[in-house]
C-alpha cells in the first residue's frame, strides 16, 4: 500500500516536471525558422541495418560508412534493427538520446514504422527509409517491380534465343510472407517474361511456390514439384533471390533435369555471381541492387534534407541486370581468373 | 546363529549442512537373520540404509563384511558386494515390461563372441517368470508396469531384490501397500531367504510386524543408537517407549455420545459410479469421527473422491448441512465446504517445493485479503495460528519447504489447509500412511479436537488399529457396496475383518 | 516376437500410423495423377534423409527424457565449418567433412556434459546451443553463402546406387543399426530405464551420466551428417540452412509416438512420421496449396493423430476396466 502511494507521488511529480521541461524547451525550437534551422557545419546521422546477419545488409553498412567518410562532415552511429519492429523503435530512442541529426532506417515490419516516424516527428529528425516505406520518411531503395521487369526481359529473350520462343512450364519461387516488396518483383518478372516472350507459358502451367527464403526450401518444394512437369519439358524459373535461385538449380540438377531449366533471380550477390559464370550454368543472371552503393546516394540525400535543399520523396537504385556477360564490368574483383582476359578458366572457387 | 556377523558398521556419523543426523551408530548383522530397524521419522534409519548402498557418503566410521573393511562409494558398489534395496518408494519405467524392470541393469546376453553384445530375451523372460513364481504371483513378463495395479508393482520390485544373488536385503516399509494375504506370502519368501543364509534388514512402523518376523531389532533416535535387543526380550510397549523416548498409552478413543444429538453436516444417499461403488448412503453429525474400513482396493479412495468431486459420480446425491449439491469438480466440492487429503499427499496434497506457509494458504486467499490487497503479514498471523494449533513441529520457520517436514507434520499442513478454509466435513484418507508411531497418536489428538469443535470428520483406512482407535462408528466396504456398520461398542477386529471381506455383518 | 515387442510401447500404435499414412496417401492420389508417380516417389524417398537421420538421434534423446533443439543450428555449422575449410584452407574435402562431423559432435557432446555434469535442463541447454552454434555459423562463414561443388561429394547427396539413393541407403542403415541397439542391447533398454524412472537406473549401477553423454553426442553427429547431406544436396553451404529442422524433427518423432515424457518411443514409429511429414508436405506441393495452410496442415496431422490415440487409449483403458 505504502509503495504504491509513493509511486502515485513520483509519477505525478514527474509528470508535472515533465510538462515545465516540455514548455521550456519549444520555443527554442521555433525561434531559427526563417533560415535553416536543422543547417550545421557537420552532422551525427544514426543508421539502423536490418540485420547484421545477411551479405545484402552487410554490404549496405560498408557503402554507408565509406560515403559517411566521404562527405567529410558527417558522423555514422550504427546500430542493428535485426529484423525485429521492438529493435528498430528502441534503436530509434537511443539515436535521439544521441541527439543525432538524422536517422536512416533499414526495418522490417510495416506496422512499427508509424510508431517510429511519430517518434522521430515530435523531435524534428529527418527519417530516410531503407526499402520498406514509412509513412512520412524520405523513401530509398529498389525500384522492385522494375527490377523484376529487368530480369524478365533478359529471360524471355534468351528463350527467344536458345528454345525457340517457348517454355513450357514456369516456377515461381516467391516470398509470401514479407508482403508487397517481393511481390512487386515477382510481378515484374512475370508480367515482362510474358510480355516479351514469343509463346507465353500457359496459365495453369505456372506453379507459384514459397521459398521460405532458403535454399533447402526452395530445392524441396522444386523437388516436389518437378514430377508434376513432363520429363522433357523447357522450364523457366523466377527467384526471388540468389540463394533460393541456387536451390532451384540444385533441384533441377539433383532430377537430373538442370539441362531443361534456365533460372533468373535477384540481388546477384557473390554467391549469385559465382553461380551465373560456372561452365554450362543454368543461371542465367540476376538484377543488381548494389547495395554497397546506397551510400552513395542516401548519405548526399540526407545532407540535402538537413540543408533544406529539395529531394524528392523516392529516390531509387539504379538496377542493372548481371549476367555472366557483364559481371566482369562491375565486379572484376571478385572473380579475377574468369575476369582475367581468357574465358576458357571454368574451374572457380578452388 | 552364526558367530561372526556379515555385516558391521561402526561409528557411523553423517552431518548435513553441520545438522548431525546420525552420531556414533554401530550396526550389526548376522547372517540368517532378520534385524528390525526402528525409530520415528528422522531418527536417522534411512540415511543409515544410505549410506550402506552408498547413496550418502558417511563422515567417519567403517563398514566391514564377513570382518573386512569395504569401500562402498556409489550404489554400484553395494550391488557388488550383494547388497539389495527395496525402497519404499517405487522407482519403475512406466511403460516397459515387467521383464525389463526386474532386470534393470543386468539384462541377460546372449552367449558367443558377437553375441555378448545383444540381450537375450528368451532367458530374460525366463528367468522372470521363475522369479516370480518365487512369491507365486503370475504376472506375464511382457505386461507393462503402466498396466500394473500399485500391488502387483510393489510385488515386481521385492522380486528384483530378491532376483539377484542377494547376501544383504533391506526392506524399508514394503507392506505398506500390501493386504494381509500379500504380506503373509511376503513374510513366507523372508522365512525362505533366512533358511539360504540371507541377512535381511527390515523396516517398517508396523509393531505387529515386527514381531512376527524379526529376530533382533535395534532401535534408532535422533541419530543416536538407543538399543539392540533380541525381539523376545522386549514387549511391544516397551519397543515403542524406546522409540519415542517416553510412554505413550494405548489409545481409547474418547465417547461420541454428544455427537448424537448434532445436526447432520454430511449426508450421501444412493451414490454410485459404475464398476468403483454402487448405492453408497450415509450420514456424519458434526462432532462425529466415522471410520470406514476396507480392504484396499474396495473401492473406497473412489467414493471419497467422487463425495469431493475429484472424481464424476453416476448418480446420487450429496447434502452437505442439509443442502443437496451436484458435485463435479474439486472447486465445487471445497465451496459446498467439504476438505479433502488424498492418500497420496505427496503427490496430490502438497506442493512439496513451496513453503509451509504458502501450502497452508495455497487456494485460500480469499481469507487472507482486507480491501482488495493481500495481506501478508495476516497470511504470517494465521499460518502461525495453525502452527501451533496443530503443534506443527518445523525446523526453522514457516518458510521452510514442506518437503522437509516428516510426514506426520506434512499431514498436519494439510489439515491447517483445510481448516484455514473452514470446511464443514473433512474427508482424509489413510491419514497415517508412512507416519510413525509419535505422529500418529498426535494426530489423533488433533483429530478428536477438531471434531469435538463441531467437525465432521470422515476416515477413510485399511488399517484395522487406525479405525478401531479413532472412529466414534465404523462403516466396512467391500467391492464397492456398505457391508456393515457398528457403534463402537459392537466393532472388534474380527468383525470388521470378516464384513471387511465380504462375510457380512 | 520380437517385432511385437518393437511396435509395442509407442505411444500411438503404429497401426494407426500406418493407416493414417494410408489414407493420407489415398487422398493425394486421388487429387493429382502425378502423386504415385515413380519420378515423385523418387522425389520423396532421395529428400527422406535430412529429416531422417537426425531424426533417430532425437528419437534416442526423447527417450531418455531430454530434448536437443541444437539440431538444426548443428547441421548449419557442420555445413558452413565444412566449405569453409575445404574453400578457404585448401583441406581436403573428404577430411574437411569429417571435421565438420566431428564440430557437431563436439557440440552434442557439450550438450550432453551440461546436462550431465552441471544438471542444467536439457531443452535450456540445447536453446542455449542452438543460439550459440546458430551464431557460430554467422560468424564462420560472415553471413555468406558458399558454392561446394565436388562430383564426389555430391553423390553423398544425389547419388544413387541401384536407383536407390545413396542418402537413403545410408538412412536405412543407421535405422538399422540404431534399432539393433535400442532393442537389443543393454544400452538400448537402458536409455529406456533412464527415461522412465532416472532413480530407478541409478538405484541399479546403471552409469546414467555416461548413457546421456553418449546419447547427446550421437544426436549431435546425426544432426551434422545430415547437415552434410543437405549441403551436397544444394551444392551449397549457408548459415542459415537447416533453420527449424528441430521443430520438423521433433514433429515426425512425436508422430511416430515416441514421448516428450520420456520412457517411450520406437524408431519404426519415427521412421514412419518422418515419411507422413515428408509425402504430407510434397502432397500438398503437389496439389498446389498455399505454404500457409502447409504449415496448418502439418500442426493438424500432429494434433490429429496424437489426440486420436489419446482418445482411443482411454477407450481401451475403461473397456479393460468394465472387464475386470
Amino acid at each position: 500500500m505504502f509503495n504504491k502511494r509513493l509511486l502515485t507521488v513520483f509519477l505525478i511529480t514527474a509528470i508535472v516536471f515533465g510538462a515545465f521541461g516540455a514548455l521550456a524547451l519549444r520555443p527554442a525550437a521555433v525561434v531559427a525558422q526563417d533560415s535553416c534551422p536543422t543547417q550545421k557545419d557537420s552532422y551525427v546521422i544514426g543508421f539502423a541495418n536490418l540485420t547484421e546477419d545477411i551479405d545484402f545488409t552487410k554490404l549496405v553498412r560498408e557503402g554507408m560508412v565509406s560515403a559517411a567518410e566521404a562527405a567529410g562532415n558527417v558522423e555514422l552511429i550504427l546500430a542493428d534493427n535485426k529484423l525485429d519492429g521492438a529493435t528498430a523503435l528502441s534503436n530509434t530512442e537511443n539515436f535521439i538520446t544521441q541527439g543525432v541529426d538524422g536517422i536512416v532506417h533499414f526495418q522490417t515490419d510495416a506496422a512499427f514504422g508509424n510508431v517510429i516516424m511519430a517518434r522521430s516527428r515530435a523531435e524534428g529528425i529527418p527519417v530516410i527509409a531503407i526499402d520498406i516505406p514509412m509513412p512520412g520518411a524520405t523513401f530509398f531503395g529498389a525500384d522492385n517491380y522494375y527490377a523484376g521487369q529487368l530480369a524478365g526481359e533478359a529471360l524471355a529473350a534468351w528463350v527467344n534465343e536458345n528454345w525457340g520462343g517457348q517454355a513450357d512450364a514456369m516456377l515461381v519461387l516467391e516470398l509470401p510472407q514479407s508482403g508487397p516488396v517481393p511481390a512487386a518483383r515477382m510481378q515484374g518478372m512475370l508480367e515482362s517474361y510474358q510480355a516479351n516472350v514469343q509463346t507465353p507459358v500457359a496459365e495453369d502451367q505456372i506453379y507459384r511456390l514459397d521459398s521460405k527464403n532458403t535454399q533447402e526450401e526452395s530445392f524441396r518444394v522444386v523437388s516436389d514439384t518437378l514430377p508434376a512437369i513432363p520429363e522433357d519439358s523447357k522450364i523457366v524459373a523466377i527467384t526471388i533471390n540468389d540463394g533460393t535461385a541456387l536451390g532451384v538449380i540444385a533441384a533441377a540438377e539433383a532430377a537430373g533435369r538442370a539441362e531443361n531449366i534456365i533460372v533468373v533471380g535477384q540481388n546477384a550477390d557473390t554467391s549469385g555471381q559465382e553461380e551465373m559464370i560456372k561452365p554450362n550454368s543454368r543461371y542465367l543472371g540476376a538484377t543488381a541492387y548494389f547495395p554497397e552503393k546506397y551510400g552513395d546516394k542516401i548519405i548526399p540525400a540526407m545532407i540535402d534534407i538537413l540543408e533544406c535543399r529539395p529531394v524528392p520523396p523516392s529516390i531509387f537504385v539504379d538496377h542493372i541486370f548481371i549476367s555472366k556477360d557483364n559481371v566482369c564490368d562491375f565486379y572484376p574483383d571478385n572473380w579475377p581468373e574468369f575476369c582475367g582476359g581468357a574465358e576458357a578458366t571454368p574451374e572457380s572457387g578452388g | 546363529m552364526a558367530d561372526t556377523p556379515l555385516l558391521e558398521m561402526q561409528h557411523i556419523s553423517k552431518s548435513f549442512f553441520g545438522v548431525k543426523v546420525l552420531d556414533d551408530v554401530p550396526l550389526t548383522l548376522y547372517p540368517g537373520e532378520v534385524l528390525a530397524l526402528l525409530g520415528e521419522n528422522g531418527a536417522g534409519k534411512s540415511t543409515l540404509i544410505k549410506i550402506l548402498n552408498g547413496d550418502y557418503q558417511r563422515d567417519t566410521g567403517d563398514i566391514l563384511i564377513e570382518g573386512r573393511p569395504v569401500a562402498i562409494n556409489e550404489p554400484r558398489d553395494a550391488e557388488m558386494l550383494g547388497i539389495r534395496m527395496i525402497y519404499q518408494e517405487l522407482h519403475y519405467a512406466p511403460d516397459l515390461s515387467v521383464m525389463e524392470n526386474l532386470l534393470v541393469g543386468s539384462l541377460p546376453r546372449r552367449r558367443g563372441r558377437a553375441g555378448r553384445f545383444f540381450i537375450d530375451w528368451k532367458e530374460a523372460r525366463r528367468f522372470t517368470t521363475e522369479s516370480l513364481k518365487l512369491l507365486d504371483v503370475s504376472i506375464p513378463p511382457d505386461a507393462l508396469m503402466r498396466d500394473l495395479t500399485v500391488v502387483e508393482r510393489q510385488i515386481v520390485e521385492i522380486v528384483k531384490s530378491l532376483s539377484r544373488e542377494a547376501r544383504i536385503i533391506v526392506m524399508d516399509e514394503p507392506t505398506a501397500a500390501l493386504t494381509p494375504p500379500e504380506v503373509d506370502r511376503l513374510f513366507q519368501i523372508v522365512e525362505r531367504l533366512r533358511c539360504q543364509n540371507v541377512a535381511i534388514i527390515y523396516i517398517s512402523h508396523r509393531l505387529d510386524e515386527i514381531f512376527r518376523v524379526a529376530q533382533r531389532l535395534m532401535v534408532l533416535r535422533d541419530g543416536r543408537h538407543v538399543a539392540t535387543r533380541r525381539v523376545d526380550e522386549v514387549t511391544p510397549a516397551e519397543l515403542v517407549e524406546l522409540m519415542v523416548g517416553r510412554k505413550i498409552e494405548e489409545r481409547i478413543p474418547s465417547s461420541a455420545d454428544s455427537a448424537g444429538s448434532q445436526p447432520v453436516a454430511l449426508e450421501v444417499s444412493g451414490l454410485t459410479k459404475q464398476g468403483a461403488f454402487e448405492d453408497i448412503g450415509f450420514t456424519i453429525r458434526r462432532g462425529e469421527i466415522l471410520g470406514i474400513f476396507g480392504l484396499l482396493g474396495s473401492g473406497q479412495f473412489n467414493l471419497t473422491r467422487a463425495i469431493f468431486g475429484a472424481e464424476k459420480a453416476d448418480r446420487g446425491i450429496i447434502r452437505v448441512e442439509g443442502r443437496a449439491y451436484t458435485i463435479a469438480h474439486p472447486q465445487e466440492g471445497k465451496n459446498a465446504g467439504i476438505g479433502f487429503v488424498p492418500v497420496d499427499r505427496k503427490v496430490n496434497g502438497l506442493v512439496l517445493g513451496l513453503s509451509v506457509r504458502k501450502n497452508v494458504t495455497l487456494s485460500n486467499w480469499r481469507n487472507l485479503v482486507r480491501a482488495g490487497f493481500f495481506r501478508q503479514g495476516l497470511e504470517r498471523q494465521h499460518t502461525q495460528h495453525w502452527i501451533e494449533q496443530l503443534e506443527v513441529r518445523i525446523t526453522g520457520d514457516m518458510e521452510v519447504p514442506v518437503r522437509f517436514l516428516s510426514g506426520g507434520n506434512q499431514q498436519k499442513v494439510i489439515l491447517a489447509r483445510w481448516l484455514e478454509a473452514n470446511v464443514k466435513v473433512l474427508v482424509l484418507n489413510e491419514p497415517t500412511w508412512g507416519v510413525d508411531v509419535g505422529a500418529r497418536a498426535d494426530i489423533y489428538d488433533q483429530l478428536e479436537q477438531l471434531a469435538e469443535r463441531g467437525l465432521a470428520i470422515l476416515i477413510v483406512s485399511s488399517d484395522i488399529q487406525e479405525i478401531l482407535s479413532i472412529s466414534h462408528r465404523i462403516l466396512t466396504i467391500y467391492k464397492g457396496r456398505l457391508t456393515g456398520e457398528f457403534s463402537r461398542a459392537e466393532a472388534s477386529k474380527e468383525r470388521l475383518l470378516q464384513a471387511a471381506a465380504g462375510g457380512g455383518s | 516376437m520380437n517385432s511385437l515387442k518393437v511396435l509395442r510401447g509407442s505411444n500411438i500404435t503404429t497401426l494407426t500410423l500406418f493407416a493414417s499414412f494410408a489414407v493420407m496417401c489415398l487422398f493425394f492420389a486421388a487429387q493429382t495423377p502425378f502423386f504415385l508417380t515413380s519420378g515423385n516417389l523418387q522425389t520423396i524417398i532421395s529428400t527422406l534423409a535430412v529429416n531422417g537421420i537426425p531424426a533417430i538421434g532425437m528419437t534416442l534423446v526423447l527417450i531418455t527424457g531430454g530434448v536437443d533443439i541444437s539440431v538444426g543450428s548443428v547441421a548449419a555449422l557442420t555445413g558452413v565449418v565444412t566449405s569453409l575449410l575445404w574453400l578457404q584452407y585448401g583441406i581436403p574435402l573428404g577430411i574437411s567433412a569429417l571435421i565438420g562431423l566431428l564440430s557437431g559432435g563436439l557440440v552434442g557432446f557439450i550438450n550432453g556434459s551440461l546436462v550431465t555434469l552441471l544438471k542444467i535442463n536439457p531443452l535450456i541447454t540445447t536453446l542455449g546451443t542452438f543460439s550459440v552454434v546458430r551464431g557460430l555459423a554467422f560468424v564462420f562463414s560472415e553471413g555468406q553463402t558458399n558454392l561446394l561443388s565436388n562430383e564426389a561429394f555430391q553423390f553423398l547427396g544425389r547419388g544413387q546406387i541401384l536407383n536407390i539413393p545413396f542418402s537413403l541407403l545410408c538412412m536405412i542403415a543407421l535405422y538399422a543399426v540404431f534399432s539393433l541397439l535400442l532393442y537389443h542391447t543393454a544400452f538400448g533398454r537402458n536409455l529406456y530405464m533412464i527415461g522412465g524412472s532416472a532413480e530407478a537406473s541409478r538405484l541399479a549401477g546403471i552409469a546414467v551420466t555416461r548413457h546421456l553423454l553418449v546419447v547427446y553426442t550421437v544426436s549431435g553427429l546425426l544432426a551434422a551428417f545430415s547437415g552434410l547431406i543437405s549441403v551436397s544436396q544444394l551444392a551449397s553451404s549457408a548459415p542459415r540452412a537447416a533453420t527449424g529442422l528441430e521443430f520438423t524433427v521433433i514433429t515426425a518423432v512425436v508422430l511416430g509416438g515416441t514421448s516428450m515424457a520420456g520412457g517411450k518411443g520406437t524408431l519404426i514409429g519415427t521412421l514412419v512420421g518422418v515419411i507422413i511429414l515428408r509425402t504430407l508436405d510434397n502432397g500438398l506441393v503437389l496439389i498446389q496449396v498455399s505454404s500457409f495452410w502447409q504449415d496448418f496442415a502439418r500442426g493438424l496431422v500432429l494434433v490429429l493423430a496424437v489426440g486420436f490415440d489419446q482418445i482411443r487409449a482411454r477407450l481401451t483403458g475403461r473397456m479393460k476396466r468394465r472387464a475386470v
